[in-house]
C-alpha cells in the first residue's frame, strides 16, 4: 500500500515552524536590549556625568508598604531612598550630608539638637517643606498606634519644637552623641503633613530626586526625575524602573541578556555566574551585615558560660567564610562591630579555632562525652549553609549538631527567640544602634536574652560621650565582655553586593546598605 | 440540554462552595498569622495589634467566612491586604494575561501535537513513529522548570534571539510584545504535546483499521483525502476531550511556568499571595482557579456532545 501520509505531517510541522519563525522575526525587530540615547544637548555633571536615560533594576517582589516609619520589605526600602529625603544623608564614607537640614547646632550636653531647615523645597504634591512637617513626622514615628520598629531609636526625644518655619529643635531626655545616625535611617524619611496615610501603602509623596509615577504591586515601579529637586543638577537619570521578579535565576538571566541594568540582592552563589561576563560588575563593599548563631543564655545548656565558650572555640571562621561567602566575607569577632568601623577593638582577640580546647571546656562543664544539640535554621539568606559549616567545624570538638530546617515564612515568629540554638541574620547598623538593639537587657530584639548590667551602663554612658577616644575605650570594654560571654557567634560579616552593567555609574556600595540613586548615571 | 447544563452548574456551585470552605479553613489554621508574617522581625506588639484591628481578625471564623462568601456571590471579592485594591480588579488583569498565554499555547501546541499524532498514527511502528513518541515522552518526563531553564539558556542567554523573561513591561501588554510568550509556550507545549499526541495517535490507528477507511484507500482515494475526510474527524473526538480537560490547567494552573518566566498571570499571582501571606487574595485566587477548572470541564463535556451525535447528555 502506497501511503502518501508522509506529506501531511511534515507539511503541518513546516507550517507551524514558519509561523513561529515569523513571530520571532517580527519580535526580533525590537532588540532585547533597549539602549537609551543620552541627550546630547544637556550639560554634563561636574565629573563628566551624562544626563538622561532609564535605569532598570531587578529586585524581589515582596511588598508591604511605602510608609516610611513602617518600611520593612527590601525593595520598598530601595524605592523609599529614591523618593523621600531625610534631614541628613549618611554617605558611604560615613559622613553626614545635609539634606533637608542645612546645618545643625548641638548643645554641649548633647541633649538639644537644633536644625536649620532648607528653604524652597517642595514635596511632590506641591506643599512646601516646613518645620511643621518635621514635627509631624517625628511625632508619628514614636506613636504606638503607628507601631514603627524605629520608635525605640527616637524614644529619647522628649520634645520637638518648631522654633519658626525653618528651624526645629529636638530636646532629648538623655544625651545622645549619635542622634544623627538615627535621623539618617530609612524609617526617618519625611512625608508631608496632612497627607492621606492610606495612599502611602502603594504610593509615595516625598521631596526626593524621583517621583513615584506608577506602582503595580508585585510587578513594577516607575520613578521619574523630579524636575524641582532642591539639589540643582541632580538627579542625572530621567527614569528609574524597578522590575520585580521572584526567582533569583530569572533576575540573573535578565541582567545577562541586557534587559535590566542592575540586579539587586543576588544570591552569593551567583558570583560564579557573572565572573566570566565582561559587561557585568559585582559591586561589593564590606558591611556590618552578618549571619550568626544565637545561644539562649537563659536556657540549658547555654546558660553555662563554659559551654558557650566551648562552642566559640569550635567555630572555624575561615570555613564559614568559604562556605557562606565564598571567601568574600570579613572575619568577625562575635559582636556586631566590623573591623572596618573605627570603634572596632583591635586589642580584643578573636577566639581561635581550637577543637581540643573546646572539648576540654565541655569536660569542665560536665560533658564528658561531648554534647548533642539541635540547631534550628531555614533555607533562606544562606542560613542553612552557615548551619552546615558550623556542624562540620564543631564535630572534632565532640559537639554533635542536629540541624532542623524550619519553614521560612514562619521562622521569625515561631523559631527565632523560641529555641535555645538558632541561626539569625542582621543588616548593618552603626555600633550604638546595634548594641542597643541586640545586647541591652530586656529589649525586644535581644535574641540571646543576654543581660549584663555593666554593659547596659557603659552603653548608656557611651551614647552621651562626645569624645571619640573616650567612646572607643567604652566600646572596647563592651566588646571584650561580649567576646568573653559569647551570647552569639558571628563568623563573618557579609559584603553588600549587587550586580550591575559596567556602564552604570554613580551608585556607590554603602557599608550600611543605603542605596542612593541621586548621583547615578549611565555611561553610554 | 438546558436541564443538563443547569444541573451541572448547580453541582459546580456546590463544588466551589466546598473549595471555598476548604481554603478558608486551611488559611485560618495555617501556622503563624498574617500580622506576624507581614512584619517578620520588625513585628512589635503595637504593630501586630494595629493590623489585627484594621483587618477585623477578632471576629469569629464563621462570621468572617460568611461575610467573604456572601460578598463573592454579590461580585465583591474583597480587598487585598497588601495591595489595597479590589481583588476582582487584580485578578481580572492577571486572568487576561493568563488567557492570552493559554490561547497562544493552545494555538501552537494543538496543531503540532495533532499533526504529529496523525503522522505517527498512519505509519505506526516506523522510525518516524518511534522518534515522535520518544520525543514526546522526554518532553513530558522532564519537569517544566528544567525545560524552561534549558530553553532560556539556549534561546536567550546563548543565542540572544528571545527574551529571557516574560516580564510585561510597564505600559505594554503581552500582545504588544508577543515574543515574550514564545518560551513559556514552548515549555508548556513540551508537556501538553505528549498527552495530545498519544491520544491522537491511538485513535488514528484505530480509525485506520475500520472498514470504511480501508474501503476508501482500496478505492484509490488519495491518502490526503482519506485523512482529511474520514480519519481526522473521527480520531479527533477523544483528542478534544483531552484538550478541553487541560483547558483549566492552561489558564489557571501554569504556576511554575509563570513564576519561572516572571509572567504576571494568575498562577504567578497565586505564588505571590502565598509568599506575602495576602490571605484574602489567596482565597480569591484559589476559588477563581477552582472555578476555571470546573467550568473548563463543563465546556469539555459540552463540546464532546456537540461533536459526537451519538453522545447524549443526561
Amino acid at each position: 500500500m502506497r501511503s502518501r501520509a508522509w506529506r501531511v505531517g511534515p507539511l503541518l510541522v513546516a507550517a507551524l515552524t514558519l509561523g513561529l519563525l515569523t513571530v520571532v522575526a517580527c519580535g526580533s525587530d525590537e532588540p532585547t536590549t533597549t539602549a537609551e540615547p543620552t541627550a546630547i544637548s544637556e550639560p554634563m555633571g561636574p565629573d563628566g556625568q551624562k544626563y538622561g536615560g532609564t535605569l532598570r533594576i531587578a529586585g524581589t517582589p515582596t511588598h508591604i508598604t511605602l510608609d516610611p516609619p513602617l518600611l520593612t520589605a527590601s525593595m520598598d526600602v530601595e524605592i523609599a531612598w529614591a523618593v523621600y529625603d531625610g534631614l541628613v544623608r549618611r554617605m558611604p564614607d560615613m559622613s553626614y550630608k545635609p539634606t533637608l537640614a542645612t546645618s545643625w547646632d548641638i548643645s554641649d550636653d548633647l541633649t538639644q539638637w537644633t536644625f536649620q531647615l532648607r528653604r524652597d523645597v517642595k514635596f511632590h504634591n506641591g506643599k512646601e517643606f516646613k518645620a511643621e512637617d518635621v514635627v509631624y513626622n517625628f511625632t508619628r514615628i514614636v506613636d504606638p498606634d503607628v507601631g514603627s520598629p524605629a520608635a525605640d531609636q527616637f524614644s529619647g526625644v522628649e520634645n520637638i519644637v518648631a522654633i519658626d518655619d525653618y528651624t526645629v529643635r529636638f530636646e532629648l531626655s538623655r544625651p545622645n552623641a549619635f542622634f544623627l545616625d538615627a535621623l539618617a535611617v530609612y524609617h526617618a524619611r519625611i512625608i508631608p503633613k496632612g497627607i492621606d496615610i492610606e495612599t502611602l501603602t502603594n504610593g509615595a509623596v516625598g521631596t526626593g530626586p524621583f517621583t513615584l509615577e506608577e506602582y503595580v504591586v508585585g510587578e513594577f515601579a516607575t520613578l521619574k526625575r523630579n524636575p524641582n529637586y532642591w539639589d540643582e543638577g541632580l538627579p542625572y537619570l530621567d527614569e528609574v524602573t524597578f522590575l520585580f521578579m521572584a526567582e533569583d535565576a530569572s533576575r540573573l538571566q535578565v541582567l545577562k541578556a541586557g534587559d535590566v541594568d542592575v540586579e539587586y540582592s543576588p544570591a552569593m552563589t551567583s558570583i560564579n555566574e557573572i565572573e566570566n561576563d565582561p559587561g557585568i560588575v559585582a559591586t561589593m563593599v564590606s558591611s556590618a551585615s552578618y549571619q550568626n548563631l544565637v545561644m539562649n543564655t537563659t536556657k540549658p545548656p547555654f546558660d553555662d558560660k563554659l559551654v558557650r565558650n566551648a562552642f566559640q572555640l569550635a567555630t572555624d571562621r575561615e570555613l564559614i567564610n568559604q562556605a557562606t561567602m565564598f571567601g568574600y566575607g570579613t572575619i568577625a569577632n562575635d559582636h556586631a562591630i566590623p573591623p572596618t568601623d573605627p570603634l572596632y577593638a583591635t586589642d580584643v582577640a578573636i577566639p581561635p579555632y581550637d577543637p581540643a580546647g573546646a572539648r576540654a571546656l565541655l569536660e569542665l562543664a560536665g560533658y564528658m562525652n561531648g554534647i548533642d544539640v539541635d540547631l534550628h535554621t531555614m533555607a533562606r539568606y544562606g542560613l542553612d549553609d552557615l548551619a552546615v559549616a558550623f556542624k562540620e567545624s564543631a564535630e572534632p570538638a565532640g559537639i554533635r549538631v542536629n540541624i532542623i530546617r524550619d519553614p521560612e515564612d514562619t521562622y521569625w515568629g515561631d523559631v527565632w527567640m523560641q529555641y535555645p540554638f538558632v541561626t539569625s541574620n542582621w543588616s548593618g547598623r552603626p555600633p550604638v544602634v546595634a548594641f542597643g538593639l541586640y545586647y541591652k537587657s530586656g529589649v525586644a530584639w535581644n535574641e540571646s536574652f543576654y543581660s549584663n548590667p555593666e554593659l547596659d551602663a557603659l552603653l548608656a554612658q557611651a551614647e552621651g560621650e562626645p569624645d571619640l577616644e573616650a567612646r572607643k575605650v567604652m566600646f572596647s570594654r563592651m566588646q571584650e565582655m561580649l567576646v568573653d560571654d559569647a551570647p552569639v557567634i558571628i563568623g563573618t560579616f557579609q559584603p553588600v553586593m549587587w550586580f550591575n552593567r559596567d556602564y552604570v555609574k554613580g551608585i556607590e556600595a554603602h557599608p550600611l546598605w543605603m542605596f542612593y540613586l541621586h548621583e547615578a548615571w549611565l555611561d553610554k | 440540554m438546558i436541564r443538563y447544563v443547569a444541573r451541572r452548574v448547580g453541582l459546580i456551585t456546590i463544588t466551589l462552595l466546598v473549595v471555598s470552605l476548604a481554603i478558608f479553613t486551611i488559611t485560618e489554621v495555617l501556622p503563624g498569622d498574617v500580622a506576624q508574617m507581614m512584619l517578620k522581625e520588625s513585628a512589635t506588639p503595637e504593630g501586630l495589634a494595629r493590623i489585627r484591628k484594621e483587618l477585623n481578625l477578632d471576629r469569629p471564623a464563621y462570621v468572617r467566612y460568611l461575610d467573604w462568601i456572601g460578598g463573592v456571590a454579590r461580585g465583591d471579592w474583597g480587598e487585598s491586604y497588601i495591595q489595597k485594591k479590589p481583588i476582582a480588579e487584580i485578578m481580572g488583569r492577571r486572568l487576561w494575561h493568563s488567557a492570552i498565554l493559554a490561547v497562544f499555547a493552545f494555538v501552537i501546541a494543538v496543531p503540532t501535537a495533532v499533526g504529529a499524532g496523525i503522522l505517527a498514527g498512519v505509519r505506526p511502528d516506523t522510525k518516524v513513529d518511534r522518534l515522535v513518541s520518544i520525543t514526546s515522552m522526554v518532553g513530558i518526563s522532564v519537569p517544566e522548570f528544567v525545560t524552561g531553564i534549558l530553553l532560556i539558556l539556549l534561546f536567550a542567554t546563548t543565542l540572544h534571539i528571545l527574551p529571557p523573561s516574560s516580564l510585561i513591561l510597564p505600559g505594554t501588554t503581552p500582545l504588544s510584545r508577543p515574543q515574550i510568550l514564545i518560551l513559556p509556550t514552548l515549555t508548556i507545549t513540551t508537556v501538553l504535546f505528549a498527552y495530545i499526541l498519544r491520544m491522537t495517535r491511538a485513535s488514528v490507528i484505530e480509525v485506520m483499521q475500520t472498514d470504511y477507511v480501508r474501503t476508501a484507500i482500496l478505492k484509490g482515494l488519495p491518502m490526503r483525502l482519506v485523512i482529511s475526510r474520514y480519519v481526522l474527524r473521527n480520531a479527533m473526538l477523544p483528542t478534544i476531550t483531552i484538550i478541553a480537560s487541560n483547558f483549566g490547567w492552561l489558564i489557571g494552573g501554569l504556576i511554575i511556568v509563570e513564576t519561572l518566566f516572571a509572567y504576571h498571570g494568575i498562577g504567578e499571582l497565586l505564588i505571590w499571595s502565598i509568599r506575602n501571606r495576602d490571605i484574602p487574595l489567596l482565597e480569591g485566587v484559589v476559588l477563581l482557579v477552582g472555578g476555571i477548572y470546573a467550568f473548563g470541564n463543563l465546556a469539555a463535556d459540552l463540546s464532546y456532545a456537540a461533536l459526537d451525535p451519538r453522545v447524549r447528555l443526561t
